[in-house]
Order: C-alpha cells, then structure tokens, then sequence
C-alpha cells in the first residue's frame, strides 16, 4: 500500500512537472536577447579619454577634440610601442586596458548611435542562416537591405525584418536566439555594401519552400542550401 | 465425560475450523478494501490532476485568448490607419488635379506624399503574405515619391501635360484601392476577424488579402512610374557603364583567379550568377581557416566581388600595410588611380573605401569597397559593383569657384579640415562636381559639398559614430 501509494506520487510529481513544463516553454518564447558582444567601439567621449590620457603621460600633443585623427593614431602606436603591445594605431581591449580606460559601450557617451540596426541583421542572418557558408549569410542581410532599398517592401530594416510572414524565423521565435560573431561579420559585411546576390529580394530553400509563388521568381543565384532570386 | 470433552473437541475443531473461515474472509475483505482504497487515491489524484489541467488550460485559453484580442485591435488599427491614409490620399490627389494654383498644388502633393508613406507602414504590418500584397506596397511607396518629387518641381515651374496625365492614372488606381479597401471596412464592422480571416495555411490569399491586391486581376492598369526620385522605376533599371570586354570561359575565369591567388591552395568553381551582373562564382582556399567566395564578371573577367569572415587571433599587419595591400589589389583589378577616402576597422577587419580619381577629381559614384584581415594580412573582402556599374571616361569641365569662395558660408563655429574635388552622385541620376569640405563642431565630423560651378551648397553629410566603428582617417 505505502509503495503504491509513492509509486502515484512519482507519477502525479513526473505529471505535474510536465505541466509545470508546459508552461514554462509558453513562459521562455518572451525571452529577449542578452547583449554581450560587441564592445570594440571607440566613441568620440572614449576618443577624448584616450587623448587626456596619451596627454597626460606626453604620448600626445594635438588638441583633446574626440577625433581619432592622424595625430591621435601615431600617438596611440607610439604608446603601444612602449608598453610592448601589438603596433596598430588601434584602441583595442589590450591597448585600452593598458591605459586603463574601459571600452564598454555603455554610459560615458552622449553623441553615439545605437547599432540596433546592426543588431538586427545579425539576428536575422543568425535566426535564417546559421548553418550556411559565410557568403550565404552575408547574402540574407543584404536581401533585408535590398527590401529596404525596394519600393515593394517597407523602408526600414525593423519593417522589412518584421513584416508578417516575411521570415519563418521571425514567425517561430528563432529571431531571439543570440547571434554569433560569424552573423555580425556577415552583417557588417552587408551594411557596408556587399551583395553578392547583386539586388535579390527573395530567396528560398528548395527542399523545404512551399510556396508554389516563390518558385516563379526569377532565379539569379544558389549560395548554399538557398536560392536567390529577384 | 469422554463424550463431553469429544464435543467440545469437536466444538473446538468447529472453531478452529470457523476461525479459519474469518480469517481467510477478513483477508479478502482487507485486499478488496486496499483495492478500493488505492483505486480511490489513484481517481482522487487523477481527479486533482485534471482539474488541475483543466484549470491551468482555462488560464492558458483565457490568456491566448487575451493575446489574441490584443493582436486583432492591433491589426485593426493598423487596417484603419491604412484606410483613413488611402481616403486622404484620394482626397489630396483630386485636389490636385483640380487646382491650377502651383502654391497650393504644392502642398496637397506633399501631404499626398505623406499619406502615401504612412499607408505603405500600415499595409506592410498587416498579416498577410507578403507575396500578395508586394503589388500594392509597391504602388503606394512609388506614389509617395513621385509627388514629392512633383512637389520639389513646383518651387520653380509647373506641372507638365505628362505630369498631369500620369496623376489622372495614379489617382485611378488610388481610387480602386479606397472602393475596394472601404467594402472590407463594412465586412470589418460586421465582425470579421482579421487573425481568423487571413491567416491561411496553403498560402493562399485571402479574401482580405484579395481586397488589398486590386493590381493582381489587371482590371485597372498600375502605370510605371519613372521620375527621378526615390523607388522610381528608372533608378532600379539603370544601365551597367564600366563593364567591357569579351565573354570569358569558366576555365579562363578559374585560370586568371589560379595566377591571382598565388598563395591559394585550391580553387573550385561552385556556381554561376546570372542577373544584373552574370558571374562565375569560386571558391578559393587562402589557407585552413580562410576560404573566400569569389565572384568574376563573364564579361571582362574582372573579380567582382569576394566575401570572406576573415581569421580571429592576434594582428600581424599594421594599418599601414594593410593600406598597401588593399591600394595594390584595387590597383591589379583594373581600377583607374585609385586612392583611399575613408576606412574603418571592426574587430580584426579594416574596410576601405577607394575611389579612381580622373584628373585629381575624386570619383565616388565609382567606389571600390576593399576589407583587409589584420591577422592574415590578406584581402578577405572586395565589391567593385558601383565601379562597374557606373565607371566612365566622363567630361570632368572645372568651374571657376573657389575654395575661399565657398569656405565662408561655413558657420563659425566650426573648425576647417581639408578640402578636394570631388565628383558626387545627387538626386539618383546627378553627378557633380564639388568642393569637399570636412569641419568639425563639438566633436563631431561633416562633410559640406558646394557646386564647382555656381557655389550653391549641394549637400551636408555629418559622420555618425555607431557602438561599433573606430574611425581611423
């Protein structure tokens, strides 16, 4: 009697977890995304910080006007040749820990512009893409931008990622999952310029795509496992 | 005696045999009993399982249910937004065509334009697939610019016969648009869900994604707009100027990639692009961590484009070199005079923008964008499409202004760079010739562009510094 009577509560203990579990998952599809990359940025406030210091130690002799000039890169390299780190002219985490200034993006600046845009694309390409060769990535970031561009969709890059039925990863949550490094190079990449699509507006997987419309598109190119068309 | 103590030990034997009895009964009753007892814990427990399922499902539903509504009242009001911008629009373009008065033309094309833009915000939030509806997103985001473009060309003149013909089409197809969006709004007060009604799951279109694609059953045409403003159809179409030479073989395109690459350990065809720009596509292995997709003109074969991650690890290249190296790649494929207007370095890349000069004059409808990896010291990135798409021997005539000519108009606060020529692409078909002139105010950059000819201020462009840029010129 005592045995049977744990084995039901195993039972209602396992049943009621799996409920608990249920709700849980609904609970977990709101989670946003953590940022915790991205912090090389060198921001005319953080630009003034690193010239005080260069000044203060007689690296530098320009004026302390938050522009990464000539003048302030000479200074900067001058400093790392002295302090045995790598001869870039860039303020990176080493360089900026030897001077002992932090880089972290957030706080000391008023004139910065978020990279939200940035972030968006990378979380897009992420959500879409993960598994595709890097040019394949930088492909559908620059399908979004080619949107952007395009009188047929919205003008914005919020608009083109967020329009209803535009993107399955959007649709089933996968646009929350955190980009990796490889989705914001091919992001950049994009933003910068680079389409090797050359205006695509539409791309497919042909083993998974559904609609009968997509495949009457005009094919330019396959990179991948999808295909780009206009 | 003896037979008194046989009955009793023939009562005991009855006893004993009775006892027996109550006892084998009373283990039957205790098992059925127990049988009963746990039968009964077990419907209990199931009994406060599936109430409580039931009660956590109501909670759900109520809460989907919940969501839901809120999702419908969103979608609604962006249906109403649309169909109040749509009436207005209609409105607007009547007037227009209705008025000779070019001050007042002016304004209600300009409102026209707006309502227009707000309508393509509202149509593009709606649920349906974007496939159904690309016609009329088209249509009203082609309408937005073409009157504002029509509005700029009343400050100085008036509305040509053309200009009046092409509204009358527009105005139309606005017109189908607003009958056929205020008979869904009827359906919409009847009840109709917009979630229930157009969601389908064989991407067929609804039938409120029907009363929005007015364009798909060709019952009115939707003319072609060509203007020179934004989203015009002249601007997508423009045609490709600095492409020249014979069509090349697959195996010429890999052979000239092979003596490019010499440090390549393989380099393998993967595909072809045929569009705007038709391709051979390769793969090249630069080394373990590094392969580049490499994409050479049929035409010509010039490397139009490569993209590349780029290695992770320490820098073995300084900036310096790395400038060398992108300066001489632009150099072997072909581009004409090339110096380095701008670059910025994100983690271990450094991209360069490069333009050809012509006569000293910076050429930047022609650029060149060249990224470079600090750790191999290789190019892992190069897009050479606006060159070839626009690249020209062009008819560079200087005008007479000059720098002290236009340096005045500057306001004083701010402090003066450096200024060049260049060539600058305006108003999406325009190119001019212009005095650069780079300032600085209270930290931040700009760039001022004065006409090389009558000094009137073309342009003002201000740098904008995002969490990740490291500005390095």
């Amino acid at each position: 009697m005592i045995k049977k009577i744990k084995y039901i509560s195993i039972a209602t203990l396992a049943m009621i977890s799996a409920v608990a579990g249920v709700g849980a998952t609904v609970n977990f599809a709101h989670d946003g995304v953590s940022e915790n990359y991205y912090v090389d940025a060198l921001t005319t406030a953080q630009t003034k910080t690193v010239q005080t210091k260069l000044k203060q130690w007689g690296y530098y002799k320009g004026a302390v006007d938050g522009i990464f000039g000539p003048k302030t890169k000479e200074a900067v390299k001058y400093f790392q040749r002295k302090n045995g780190l790598t001869v870039d002219g860039i303020v990176g985490k080493k360089t900026a820990a030897a001077m002992g200034i932090s880089l972290s993006s957030s706080g000391s600046s008023t004139t910065s512009q978020s990279s939200s845009d940035l972030n968006l694309l990378a979380k897009i390409v992420y959500a879409e893409a993960r598994g595709e060769p890097y040019t394949g990535q930088v492909a559908i970031a620059a399908v979004v931008l080619n949107r952007v561009k395009s009188a047929s969709f919205p003008n914005t890059i919020a608009g083109v990622i967020y329009q209803p039925y535009a993107f399955t990863a959007v649709d089933d949550g996968q646009i929350n999952l955190t980009p990796n490094q490889t989705a914001y190079k091919a992001a950049q990449d994009a933003l910068n310029g680079w389409d090797p699509t050359y205006g695509c507006l539409f791309y497919y997987n042909p083993k998974t795509a559904t609609s009968s419309w997509i495949w009457s598109r005009k094919t330019v190119v396959t990179i991948g496992n999808h295909v780009f068309a206009v | 005696m003896n037979d008194i103590l046989d009955i009793k030990e023939e009562n005991l034997d009855k006893n004993g045999n009775n006892g027996n009895k109550n006892a084998e009964k009373n283990e039957k009753k205790s098992k059925k009993d127990k049988i009963i007892t746990s039968l009964a814990i077990t419907a209990g427990v199931f009994g406060v399982l599936a109430v409580g399922f039931g009660v956590g499902y109501a909670i759900v539903q109520t809460q989907a249910l919940e969501y839901k509504d809120n999702l419908e009242n969103i979608y609604e009001s962006n249906f109403y937004s649309l169909l109040d911008n749509v009436n207005n629009l209609d409105n607007k373009l009547s007037k227009t065509l209705n008025s000779s008065a070019s001050d007042f033309q002016r304004k209600t094309l300009l409102e026209a334009s707006k309502n227009a833009s707000e309508a393509e915000i509202a149509v593009a939030s709606l649920p349906l697939n974007p496939a159904d509806i690309h016609e009329t997103v088209k249509m009203v985001n082609q309408i937005s610019g073409y009157t504002s473009t029509l509005s700029e060309k009343l400050v100085e003149g008036t509305l040509s016969q053309e200009d009046y013909q092409m509204l009358q089409e527009i105005y139309q197809s606005v017109n189908q648009l607003k009958i056929s969006l205020n008979e869904f709004a009827r359906k919409l007060n009847a009840g109709y869900s917009i979630i229930d009604g157009s969601i389908s799951k064989n991407y067929e279109a609804s039938d409120f994604a029907i009363s929005l694609s007015t364009f798909k059953d060709n019952d009115i045409t939707y003319p072609s707009m060509i203007y020179d403003g934004p989203f015009s159809d002249s601007v997508v179409n423009s045609e490709i100027k600095g492409l020249h030479g014979e069509r090349i073989k697959k195996s010429e395109a890999q052979t000239r990639l092979q003596k490019f690459f010499k440090n390549a350990s393989s380099v393998e065809y993967e595909s072809e692009t045929t569009g705007r720009f038709d391709t051979y596509n390769f793969r090249v292995f630069n080394s373990e961590n590094e392969i580049l997709f490499v994409q050479v003109s049929q035409i010509g074969g010039y490397i139009l484009t490569i993209s590349g991650a780029g290695e992770n690890g320490k820098s073995s290249t300084s900036i310096e070199d790395a400038r060398e190296i992108a300066l001489n790649f632009a150099v072997d494929n072909g581009i004409e005079s090339p110096q380095i207007v701008w670059s910025d370095s994100i983690d271990n890349d450094v991209y360069f923008n490069i333009t050809p000069t012509q006569n000293g004059i910076i050429l930047y409808p022609d650029l060149v964008k060249v990224k470079v990896n600090l750790t191999s010291g290789t190019v892992v990135g190069y897009d050479s499409t606006s060159y070839f798409t626009n690249h020209t021997q062009r008819n560079l005539s200087r005008g007479d202004i000059k720098y002290s000519q236009v340096s005045g108009k500057i306001p004083s606060n701010f402090e003066l760079l450096q200024n060049r020529l260049a060539l600058v692409p305006l108003d999406y078909n325009r190119e001019v010739v212009c005095i650069e002139v780079e300032a600085t105010e209270n930290g931040s950059r700009y760039y001022f562009y004065f006409n090389d000819i009558d000094g009137k201020l073309e342009n003002v462009l201000k740098v904008i510094e995002t969490d990740n840029g490291n500005l390095l010129m």
